[in-house]
């Protein structure tokens, strides 16, 4: 017994004066296992979000009158007409207007010859659009059938491309005219689909005739 | 045999079942940012840069444009003035210079970055000039078939300040407001105007104010709109309360340039009656007057 506790005595002596001259950097191995060296660091992220707008067409970016009888009117072919997708993050919304640059009684209706053109709708405007009565008006007019937003009642009641009962028609502005707006934020795509109408008088040149009309969309000023 | 032909029928019929959806070809273009709102002194200039995105498959070319706009709608759309010269006199349009050529080509899925530069020249009138840079897709017409095509054009609003002798004044020209209610919501409708000669953001408010303590007092935020010179901006809110109580004067008033307030002409009130609490209150109270007469004619309390 008075071994065993010299000899534990002793040994603890001698440790003490082992930690006691050693400094902690060198420490036995045996007493210390080695952790894996840490490292930390910052990393700064930073980025803007900006407000866009995209505009595309999801249908009907070309529309074909296909022969054009004077006295007849005719719709495009593509029974959805012009469907246009506009995508925002504007806190206020969008305004959709539209224009064919071409000043006069004009459309952009061309004919091959590059100088006669099909007239604008001979009444209706974009603040005023009117039913077509066939036989009165003549030239190129527009007209919204549908929006998924919203649609403004000027517009009229139609329900399709072509629902010439119901939808009332423009001509096409020389300089950008807002046809459409939708405020407030939207989170989706918002969609508003334009038919197209032609008729032209016997005195018409015949021929090819193509143009283009530009949509033209801002966001909302908040 | 006959299982042969069960089976491959089940199998037409089931890949009949499975919906067919042609990816829509679209076609267009994406801005960014959508406005910009400087001050610049005349004879100095500021810089900004528009990025255009083509989110198509296909190459997009683009020409850049600058419109000018002078008058807004109620709801905040511009109206543009188109790319012809107005006059003898130079407009904010001219006063653009941009770091790129006005035409050219984003590839698919790529953006382009072109950053533009006012110079507001020396002697330029002070007070609001507006117009809007835009990305226009170029368009050919399709030959050979008589055909309608249409493209598309997006832009960002640019509106200036010219600073010196500006006046940032406005007016309330209509204010809509029920006199009577029975339930909420109760809608506000205003529209002011900026009759000065530069924009401005204007706050509009509807103040209810209790008269002979009917009722708590209680604003009406109808929000905050820039309003350009010339223009009219639509204001709409609401009391949100489903049975509001009360009798109130109405105070409408909007901010102009310099903060100060505008304030509606006359005397507004407001009656706030919940009849959906008052009515079954009334016919409570009258079952109750009724129930006391009744005892108290044909029940005899005997001691």
């Amino acid at each position: 017994m008075k071994k065993v506790l010299f000899t534990s005595l002793s040994a603890l002596f001698v440790l003490w004066g082992f930690a006691l001259t050693n400094d902690a950097n060198k420490n036995p191995s045996f007493f210390t296992s080695k952790a894996q060296a840490a490292t930390s660091g910052n990393v700064t992220l930073s980025g803007t979000v900006l407000p866009y707008l995209n505009l595309t067409f999801a249908t009907g970016q070309t529309g074909d009158f296909g022969n054009i009888t004077p006295g007849t009117p005719k719709c495009t072919s593509n029974p959805s007409g012009t469907v246009v997708n506009v995508t925002t993050n504007a806190s206020n919304g969008y305004t959709l207007a539209l224009y064919d640059a071409e000043s006069g009684a004009v459309s952009d209706m061309t004919h091959t010859d590059t100088t006669t053109k099909i007239a604008d709708m001979n009444s209706g405007t974009i603040a005023a659009p009117v039913l077509w009565v066939t036989g009165t008006h003549l030239g190129l007019g527009v007209t919204m059938y549908s929006g998924l937003a919203s649609k403004e009642a000027l517009w009229g009641t139609g329900a399709s491309a072509c629902d010439v009962a119901g939808n009332k028609y423009a001509a096409v502005p020389e300089t950008a005219t807002t046809g459409h707006t939708v405020t407030g934020f939207r989170i989706t795509t918002d969609t508003s689909s334009w038919g197209w109408r032609v008729d032209v008088p016997n005195t018409q040149k015949t021929g090819i005739y193509s143009g283009v009309v530009t949509f033209n969309a801002v966001g909302v000023i908040s | 045999m006959k299982r042969i032909l069960i089976a491959l029928f089940i199998g037409l019929a089931s890949a009949s079942l499975i919906p067919y959806t042609a990816k829509a070809a679209t076609k267009g273009i994406q801005i960014s940012p959508l406005s910009y709102n400087f001050e610049i002194k005349d004879g100095s200039g500021d810089t900004g840069k528009i990025i255009i995105t083509n989110q198509n498959s296909d190459p997009l070319n683009y020409v850049i444009e600058v419109e000018n706009f002078a008058s807004v709608t109620d709801e905040g759309a511009p109206t543009f003035a188109g790319t012809e010269p107005e006059g003898a006199y130079t407009t904010l349009a001219d006063w653009f210079t941009f770091d790129a050529p006005k035409e050219g080509v984003v590839e698919p899925f790529k953006d382009v970055t072109i950053g533009f530069t006012i110079n507001i020249p020396q002697g330029a009138e002070p007070g609001g000039h507006y117009a809007a840079v835009f990305a226009r897709e170029i368009r050919k017409n399709a030959e050979g078939k008589t055909e309608l095509g249409v493209a598309s054009r997006v832009g960002s609003l640019i509106l200036v300040t010219v600073p010196g002798e500006t006046k940032k004044t406005g007016t309330i020209t209509d204010f809509t407001y029920p006199k009577l209610i029975w339930k909420g919501p109760a809608e506000f409708t205003m529209k002011v105007e900026n009759t000065g000669t530069v924009h401005y953001d204007s706050k509009a408010n509807v103040e209810l104010s209790p008269i002979a303590f009917l009722g708590k007092k209680t604003n009406v935020d109808l929000g905050t709109h820039t309003i350009i010179p010339s223009s009219s901006r639509n204001y709409v809110g609401s009391l949100d309360k489903k049975y509001p109580f009360g009798y109130y004067k109405i105070n409408a008033t909007a901010t102009d340039g310099d903060g100060a307030s505008i304030t509606t002409a006359g005397n507004a009130t407001l009656i706030a009656i919940p009849l959906m609490i008052i009515i079954p209150g009334l016919i409570g109270l009258a079952l109750l007057i009724w129930i006391i007469v009744f005892i108290k004619k044909h029940v005899v309390f005997k001691p």
